[in-house]
């Protein structure tokens, strides 16, 4: 079986291309349009893992973060953040408030799925990987 | 000088109270005093009024001068943030639309959604290494050293 993978993102197209991404890959996609949506699915969803932008409005990706940490019967999943803004010490934030990898954008379409699924245990792989 | 009578009075005037000898030496002070000059009625015992008088004028003068900088300070700190605040959002901003550009450029180029003829391919590249050389223009104007550099208030090494 595939995993199910949820996507936290404000910005539509910038979803679109993970998402698309991802179901090229064989994925199935939630998708979440700001981290209050995003939140309320990852625990009533229980995606394999979650991938996480950070500047969001409403409710931005640390504080996605905290709640789910806050939920008692939170199975933890892998969560990625992806954050448009590269600036020194975003990454060791991130790591730090408790996502498992820190990916900048622009997203690398080639790469991409490759640093995702070093997150996935194999037999919630796809099995149709992305190639170039 | 005070006598037995005035001395309640004399200790507990708000003002600041002080006796001066003909020549114009201190020769003792109240406790509002004491605050007034820092230091007490022993300490000023014997000092020159006019000296004391003129170092208080100093003191008052430099207490403006330093709320006048740490005003000026605060001001300074509030426009970093706001600046550093603007250069956050308009690299947010402007990287979004980029990473869908590049992201689906990419995409056609990895023929994900179906193949290319060579012109279309030549052209996805022209679009692709257009748009990195805009991201990279981006990180040098609004990126963290170019941030640092710009910045009107320089961090201080005890900070």
């Amino acid at each position: 079986m595939q995993a199910r993978i949820l996507i936290i993102e404000d910005d539509s197209f910038s979803r679109d291309l993970v998402a698309y991404l991802l179901r090229s890959a064989g994925y199935t996609v939630l998708e979440a349009k700001d981290g209050s949506v995003g939140l309320r699915m990852a625990l009533q969803e229980t995606p394999d893992l979650i991938i996480c932008d950070l500047q969001m409005p409403v409710m931005n990706g640390y504080e996605v973060v905290r709640g789910l940490h806050k939920q008692a019967d939170w199975r933890k999943v892998p969560l990625i953040a992806v954050t448009s803004f590269g600036m020194p010490g975003d990454r060791e934030k991130a790591l730090n408030a408790g996502f498992d990898e820190h990916i900048g954008k622009p997203v690398s379409p080639e790469t991409f799925i490759a640093q995702i699924e070093t997150f996935l245990p194999p037999a919630l792989k796809a099995r149709h990987h992305l190639r170039n | 000088m005070t006598s037995n009578l005035t001395e309640p009075l004399w200790d507990h005037h708000p003002d600041a109270l002080i006796a001066i000898s003909p020549d114009g030496l201190l020769m003792r002070c109240n406790p509002a005093a004491e605050a007034m000059f820092g230091r007490t009625d022993m300490e000023l015992q014997g000092q020159p009024v006019q000296m004391l008088l003129a170092s208080l004028c100093d003191q008052n003068a430099h207490q403006r001068l330093e709320q006048a900088l740490h005003d000026k300070d605060a001001e300074l700190k509030n426009a970093a943030l706001a600046q550093e605040q603007l250069f956050i959002r308009l690299s947010h901003d402007l990287c979004n639309p980029l990473n869908s550009v590049i992201g689906f450029t990419g995409t056609l180029l990895m023929k994900l959604p179906g193949p290319l003829n060579p012109e279309q391919e030549n052209q996805l590249r022209i679009i692709q290494t257009s748009a990195r050389r805009m991201l990279t223009q981006i990180n040098t104007l609004l990126g963290p050293a170019e941030r640092e550099e710009t910045t009107p208030y320089p961090k201080r090494a005890e900070e």
